[in-house]
């Protein structure tokens, strides 16, 4: 009877001596932390629409501001947009007083996708009563979306339906 | 064998303490919520990351609480970890690495050089925002991988920054720690402990039961 409880003791330290190893991760839940997704959403829904928002605030300021303001319209305007501003009888739509009337709200509809730049925007929004599409590029990481290309849509013309943004 | 049987009491006796010992501890600390906040040392000036490392290595959500100084503001931006590092490249910031329980602090290491990190101009943030009294925001793990990082108001100090998790389970197993360590305090102490002997009066065969019956 002693023997068998010196075993049963003797088993009970090793027991305790060799589980101590790895019990705190167990015991706390401790786990690797998630891998990012091969293709993730650059934006969510939420902050793409302030982001797209923030960047038409800004292109409108520098397509509509002094011609002078070089600078103003390079931080806020890229490639069509830009060369637009930057002539000086712009192109003004039909339907429209200047070249780039603010819209009160703009609709997003879609973001591009995975972790490398450029990346994109695509929204719409209403202005004068003349709907358009605005696309929005950042090249690189520590520069703001900018403000590519504006398309006014002629009455009936419609875009292929995009995955919905979360 | 007594040796060895009073050795592993005394191992026993050693397990159980260590136990009660550990276990009171952390009951203390986690309260009956299983609460554990840590804090984070100061960094100045010096932004603050917080990498999944820290951020998602639980299923709970993190509660981090930042304070700014008195009179000055401090941004907080979370975004997903590869599009934190693009925008922080070289700059200096502290990075958090884990907790020191028994101190009950976050650990931090150095890493970058550069000056003039400025994360109001980036566009890629999930979540961003200018706090200027003591803010707490939850990070969720439905969102996981990200990354946050906290940033002083220009030329400002950031006032204090913690971290905290809360899981009642932890509580109930720093309960149980207890009990078990003093389970193995008593049989220990039982083993150690020399039995003490019961003496029994001598008897003589045959003492009363043939009284009486002696033949004269």
């Amino acid at each position: 009877m002693t023997r068998r409880r010196t075993w049963g003791a003797l088993a009970l330290a090793g027991v305790l001596a060799a589980g101590g190893c790895g019990i705190p991760d167990r015991v706390v839940g401790l786990r690797a932390a998630p891998t990012v997704p091969s293709d993730p959403a650059i934006l969510t829904a939420t902050a793409a629409r302030q982001v797209s928002q923030r960047a038409l605030d800004r292109a409108s300021e520098a397509m509509t501001g002094p011609d002078a303001d070089e600078a103003a319209r390079k931080s806020a305007l890229l490639g069509p947009a830009l060369r637009l501003a930057e002539v000086k009888d712009k192109f003004v739509a039909e339907g429209r007083t200047n070249a780039l009337t603010l819209p009160p709200a703009v609709t997003l509809l879609g973001v591009s996708r995975g972790p490398g730049w450029p990346r994109y925007l695509l929204a719409t929004a209403q202005a004068e009563d003349v709907q358009s599409l605005y696309v929005f590029v950042q090249t690189d990481a520590t520069t703001p979306f900018k403000l590519q290309t504006t398309v006014p849509m002629e009455p009936g013309a419609s875009i292929p339906a995009m995955p919905l943004l979360t | 064998m007594l040796l060895i049987k009073r050795l592993l009491g005394a191992l026993l006796l050693a397990a159980g303490l260590a136990l009660v010992v550990v276990g009171g501890w952390f009951a203390a600390f986690l309260g009956s919520n299983g609460t554990a906040r840590f804090a984070v040392p100061p960094t100045g000036s010096t932004p603050v990351l917080l990498e999944p490392a820290i951020l998602n290595r639980t299923a709970h959500p993190v509660r981090v609480t930042v304070t700014p100084k008195a009179g000055s503001t401090a941004t907080i931006a979370i975004g997903a970890p590869s599009d934190a590092a693009a925008v922080i490249g070289d700059h200096a910031v502290a990075v958090v690495t884990g907790v020191d329980v028994r101190a009950k602090s976050a650990t931090l290491t150095r890493r970058g050089s550069a000056s003039g990190l400025d994360l109001g101009l980036v566009d890629v943030w999930r979540t961003t925002r200018s706090v200027s009294a003591p803010t707490t925001v939850v990070v969720d793990q439905a969102d996981a991988p990200q990354t946050m990082i906290i940033q002083p108001g220009s030329g400002a100090d950031l006032g204090a920054l913690t971290l905290t998790w809360s899981d009642p389970a932890w509580f109930r197993e720093a309960l149980v720690a207890i009990g078990v360590g003093v389970i193995l305090v008593l049989a220990g102490a039982r083993t150690i402990l020399p039995r003490r002997r019961r003496h029994r009066a001598p008897t003589t065969a045959g003492d009363g039961i043939n009284q009486g019956t002696v033949v004269a």
